[in-house]
Formats: structure tokens, C-alpha cells, sequence
């Protein structure tokens, strides 16, 4: 070896130790100088790389040692040169090492599979479920590597939870293109922020009338957009009374002779056992996806105008009326049957809620025509059956059987407790997250800035927070369990109808943050703390009182 | 006595050459040449030994300009004292070993 690179050598060895002397803990200074100045008696490079290596141990130890006795000491409180604790005041009682392992444990049990899957979904539930939820970056992301696979399922997903009206348009495009059988997409899309139901697409009407032939939806969607050209009343800022409304659609003949092939079609299906079906298949082949990603398309799926579907139903129960007053029976029987028949069809348990209570409707409206009807024709058999299937109908149009959010089952109800604890401890242990981080950040920044009443206080969130914090998380995450198995079965289900079941459960942990920030909630937040605030007047005027009396008193 | 001390091979060694010469202050780098350990090894036993109290440390003054002053080891009076029992009953074990493995041998 040359004289110059032994000379490297030797010099790159002295520096690497007098390096680490400039950071070597104080407790243990002497030593790594002691190490250093006999780094500079060695003339043999070798021995001084060997030295210098040695002196790295002799520093770890070093570091680990005072990192440890720094730990055994509470937060805000440092180490002396010689190791002992140097306080500035009243400090904590519990030692570093176990706020930190307080901190740890909870940091550990939400990073488990469920305590993420728990803090995603209640994140989302406060991001707004019209909102944030939606994840379009993800979403983006998830697209690009669809187009890449041509996966033409996934991009009609991210299509169809996209929320920008032209990326939507585009992807939904593009997968119809890569999948044809994908073309009921068209129909499921919802035009956000778009009072018109149907895209401008003409061309979307078509194929899909082409692509379902049988079904009802198709003709019913291209009977919706006629309808928006001439009728709706939300168009150019026109009020309509419904008698209004259904006078000029049925004075439109197009849209008459769609709704016919409608109420023909042997199929009412909008879809929705269909978009569940995709949503669930690339949920779980994409597990990071927010549930909200996956539900809030759901609960956007576009479904025909039932305005329109209830206006056609009472155009053909008005004109059965006529014919049966004209003495057409067989033409009037035809008519009533016709709107039945698609009420039937429309409450169907893969539909939606409303669907099935549209449809229901119309049956409840066309059925007693009927019954009567097959009665006055002798037809008593028919006639019974028909009133049966009305008391069916009457008990399923029971009030409060759709939409209501209250919880009416014992399951239901520990559900909703279960959710206001979650949420509870949820936000109890975000707030007290960011009450010992900063208490910490206080006594470790700032040791000897308090005033004793304050740092007390101080040093007495920094003992409790923690703990109080691992708590909030077990009680999170035990409390979420129900939520998890519902989840879990969300994934396995393939059935919209039990899709829907799971879904007004979990609706319960959404509905929370709902009530909280609502505009009523606020209302009475205020009147709470004014009440609190006028009490606490009061009480401090009586005193003041009270004892202005007891001390004139006593000088008398 | 408050810190246990595990006496391995190498504190042994480190006993020894301090022995040699018990009254006279030692280098680390002369330790470390005379028991053939790294600085990693004799280092942390040095800090253990002062610990103890059974070693004392100085500083002494460079001897060529420009360089920093070195560290000097040497056994307090309790030290030697401890150190050479410790040596003694290890040197009665390794020859009751070396005897017993001789007698089966």
C-alpha cells in the first residue's frame, strides 16, 4: 500500500472517531475523547481502522445507555454530564419508557388490519359521505392501472365512482368499449350536480336499448330524457301541478309509445344487483379502498324518474276507467294488468327502496280497479286473489317499512349504541392524542417555562393522557368489532338486497357525525353553554351577595 | 457492592496486564497491544472497572504539540487487591479443569 493511501487511511480513521466525539452523549464525553487521542498514537493504518471501528461499538453502547437513562426518566426531565436527572420543576411520575409504551401499544393495536380498516371508515364517515369519501385520487390511480390491464370491470368502477363529470364519461367509455356487456353502466351513472337524469348522450340511450332489449329501464330512461326537453318542471324555472305534468306528457306521443314498450317489457331491472355485484368484486381485489368509496355509488346509483313511472301508471288506470265505462272490459282488464305488472316487477328485492315502494304504489293503485273489475266479469276466483295481493301490497306500504333510519330491533339498537361509542371514543382519543403530544412538546421544548400551576397541570395531562389514550383505543376497537363482522359480510354478500340490510346498519355509524354537525345540534350546543354560562352568573352574583352581607355583618 | 462485574476472559486479561506493572499508569492503545482486544472490547470494560472503583484515571499532558491529551489507567489499592484474588481463583479453576479433564482423559 502507498504511502499516500496508508495516510488516507489513517486520516479517515482519526476523523470517523473524532467525529462521533462531537456527538457523543455527555454522561460518557471523557471516554470517546480518551478512545479518540490514542486513535492519534497509531502510526498502522490498519490498527487505526480497527480503533476507529472499535470506537463505533464503544459509541453505540454509549448512545443506547444514555438513550436508556433518558428513558427512565419522565418526559421534560434531561440528564446531567454525570448521568443524574436535571429537573427544572414539577415533572411527570410516569418515566419516559412507559409513556412510550402507552403511546406504542395503542399505536399498534390501530395499525392491526381492523384498526385501520375502524380509523379509515370513521375518518371517512366525518370527511362527509357527499364529500371527501369518495377518494378521487385513489380512484385515478386505480383507473390508470385498469387501463394498463385493460381491466375493462375495474375502470367501469372508478368510472362510475368518479365524481368529475368528464373523467366519468371518459372511462365509462372506454371500458363499454374493452366489455360490451358492461354497456348497463350507461344507465347506472349518476350526473352529479346535474338536475338533467340523463347524460347528453343519445347515443348511450341507443346501445342501451339495443344491449337489454327486454328490459324495462332502457325505455324508461329514454322516456325521462324526452321528458326533461318538454316537461320538467325544474327546466327553465316552470312549476308544474302533477295533473299539469301528466296532461302534457300524455299529449306527448313519443314518450306515450316509450312508456308502452316499457310497461310491456318483460324485465324492470335497473341495474343495481349489477353495480353491487361489480362494486364488491373489485372491493375485494382492492382492499384499501374506503367503504365509502365502494357504497356511496350505491347510494348514487341512477335510477328511471318514478314521478314519470306513476304518471304513465295513472294515465293507463284512467284510461282503463274509460274503457270499462265505454263497456271495453277485456281492453280495461289489459290496461290494469299492464300497470300492475311492472308495479309487481318494480318491487322486486334486488331494487331499491323507493323502486319497490313505486312499484308497490302502482300496484295499490291498479288492483282494486282490477279486483272490481274481475268481479263485475264473474271472475271470482281472479277477483279474490287480487284482493289478496292488495292487503300484500297495503301491509308492505306499512309506514315507516322504507326509509326509517330508527333503530326498531334489539340488534339494531346495540348497533347504534355500539356506533356512539365508537364515534365517542373515536374523537375522545383524537382529542386526547393531541393533548399529550403537545404537553409533551411543552416540557421537552420548553422544561423551564411554566409557572408551577401550569406546568402541574402540564405534567399531570402528560402522566394521564397516555394512558387514557390506549384506553379510548381498546374501547375503539372493541366497540367496532360489530361493524367489522358487518363489514365483512358486506364483502361476502353478492345479494343487493342484503347489500342494502348491511348497508342501513352501517348507516348507524354514519348517521353520528350527521346529528353532531348538523344545524340543530349547533343550536343547541349554544343554548347549552349559554344556560351553563347564565347559571354560572347567577351563582357568582349570589355569592358576591352572600358574602357582602356576612362581612357587613360581622363589622356590625 | 452495588454493579456485578462478569468476569470473562477478556477482563481477566485486562486484570493481568495491569498487574504487570501495578504502581505505573497505562495507555488504552498499550492495553490494548499487551491483550491483543479492540478498542470496542477494552474500552467498556475500562468504563466498568472505573465504575467499580477499582481502576483510577488520569489525563496526562501530550507529549508531541498539537496533540490532544492522552488517558491513563491504573488499579486503585482496592483494585490490585480484588484483582489479584479474582486471578488466583481463576487460575485454580482452570487447573482443577485442566486435573479433572486429565484424570477422565
Amino acid at each position: 500500500m502507498s504511502t499516500e493511501s496508508t495516510s488516507l487511511l489513517l486520516q479517515a480513521s482519526r476523523w470517523l472517531v473524532w467525529k462521533l466525539v462531537q456527538v457523543w452523549p455527555a454522561d460518557s464525553a471523557r471516554w470517546g475523547q480518551a478512545l479518540a487521542a490514542e486513535a492519534e498514537e497509531i502510526q498502522h493504518p490498519f490498527d487505526g481502522v480497527r480503533w476507529a471501528l472499535g470506537g463505533v461499538m464503544v459509541f453505540s453502547r454509549a448512545l443506547g445507555s444514555h438513550l436508556l437513562s433518558w428513558l427512565m426518566l419522565p418526559v421534560g426531565v434531561g440528564l446531567k454530564q454525570n448521568g443524574g436527572p436535571l429537573t427544572t420543576g414539577p415533572a411527570p411520575r410516569l418515566p419516559r419508557i412507559v409513556t412510550v409504551a402507552l403511546l406504542a401499544g395503542a399505536a399498534v393495536l390501530l395499525s392491526i388490519p381492523m384498526g385501520r380498516e375502524a380509523l379509515v371508515t370513521v375518518r371517512a364517515t366525518w370527511g362527509g359521505y357527499m364529500d371527501v369519501s369518495t377518494d378521487e385520487w385513489g380512484l385515478d390511480k386505480l383507473a390508470a392501472k385498469a387501463q394498463r390491464e385493460n381491466d375493462a370491470r375495474t375502470l367501469a368502477f372508478a368510472a362510475l365512482a368518479t365524481r368529475d363529470a368528464t373523467r366519468s364519461t371518459n372511462r365509462l367509455e372506454r371500458a363499454v368499449g374493452m366489455d360490451p356487456s358492461l354497456t348497463w353502466t350507461y344507465a347506472a351513472r349518476t350526473m352529479w350536480g346535474n338536475p338533467n337524469w340523463m347524460d347528453p348522450h343519445p347515443e348511450w340511450l341507443e346501445e342501451l336499448q339495443t344491449a337489454d332489449p327486454d328490459n324495462a329501464v332502457p325505455y324508461l330512461r329514454a322516456a325521462d330524457a324526452l321528458a326533461w326537453q318538454c316537461c320538467d318542471p325544474l327546466r327553465g324555472g316552470r312549476s308544474y301541478t302533477e295533473n299539469d305534468l301528466q296532461d302534457r306528457l300524455a299529449a306527448n306521443a313519443e314518450w306515450m309509445k316509450l312508456m308502452d314498450r316499457a310497461f310491456r317489457a318483460p324485465r324492470y331491472d335497473s341495474y343495481i344487483q349489477k353495480h353491487w355485484e361489480l362494486n364488491r368484486e373489485v372491493w375485494n381485489r382492492n382492499p384499501q379502498l374506503s367503504l365509502f368509496t365502494v357504497l356511496y355509488p350505491m347510494w348514487a346509483h341512477n335510477i328511471p324518474k318514478l314521478l314519470h313511472v306513476r304518471t304513465y301508471a295513472k294515465i293507463l288506470i284512467a284510461e282503463a276507467q274509460k274503457e270499462r265505462a265505454a263497456g271495453h272490459l277485456d281492453r280495461a282488464t289489459e290496461l290494469l294488468v299492464e300497470a300492475n305488472t311492472l308495479g309487481t316487477r318494480m318491487a322486486q328485492p334486488n331494487s331499491a327502496d323507493i323502486e319497490r315502494m313505486v312499484g308497490l304504489n302502482i300496484s295499490k293503485l291498479a288492483l282494486p280497479e282490477l279486483a272490481s273489475l274481475y268481479q263485475t266479469t264473474g271472475r271470482a276466483a281472479e277477483s279474490q286473489a287480487t284482493s289478496q295481493r292488495l292487503v300484500v301490497v297495503s301491509a308492505d306500504l306499512k309506514p315507516g317499512r322504507y326509509f326509517d333510519s330508527r333503530p326498531n330491533t334489539p340488534e339494531q339498537r346495540a348497533l347504534k349504541r355500539d356506533a356512539w361509542i365508537v364515534q365517542g371514543s373515536a374523537a375522545l382519543g383524537a382529542i386526547l392524542a393531541g393533548v399529550a403530544l403537545v404537553s409533551f412538546l411543552l416540557l421537552e421544548l420548553w422544561p423551564s417555562r411554566w409557572k408551577l400551576a401550569g406546568r402541574r397541570a402540564i405534567c399531570r395531562t402528560a402522566d394521564w393522557a397516555p394512558a387514557l389514550f390506549l384506553l379510548a383505543s381498546v374501547t375503539f376497537l372493541l366497540a367496532f368489532q360489530p361493524y367489522e363482522r358487518l363489514l365483512t359480510g358486506l364483502r361476502a354478500t353478492s345479494s343487493a338486497a342484503d347489500f342494502r340490510l348491511i348497508d342501513r346498519a352501517v348507516w348507524s355509524l354514519v348517521s353520528i357525525p350527521i346529528a353532531v354537525l348538523s344545524p340543530s345540534s349547533g343550536v343547541a350546543g349554544w343554548t347549552l353553554l349559554i344556560a351553563f354560562l347564565s347559571l354560572l352568573l347567577v351563582f357568582v352574583v349570589v355569592r358576591s351577595v352572600y358574602r357582602s352581607r356576612r362581612a357587613a355583618a360581622t363589622a356590625a | 457492592m452495588g454493579l456485578r462485574l462478569r468476569l470473562s476472559k477478556q477482563t481477566l486479561a485486562i486484570l493481568n496486564a495491569l498487574l504487570a506493572r501495578p504502581a505505573q499508569w497505562h495507555h488504552g492503545y498499550a492495553i490494548s497491544k499487551t491483550t491483543g482486544m479492540a478498542s470496542g472490547t477494552l474500552y467498556p470494560i475500562l468504563m466498568r472497572l472505573e465504575k467499580l472503583g477499582w481502576l483510577e484515571t488520569r489525563w496526562e499532558e501530550a507529549r508531541v504539540a498539537g496533540r490532544p491529551p492522552r488517558h491513563q489507567y491504573r488499579l486503585t489499592p482496592n483494585g490490585r487487591e480484588w484483582a489479584m484474588e479474582e486471578l488466583r481463583a481463576a487460575r485454580e479453576t482452570k487447573f482443577a479443569k485442566v486435573a479433572a479433564r486429565e484424570a477422565h482423559g
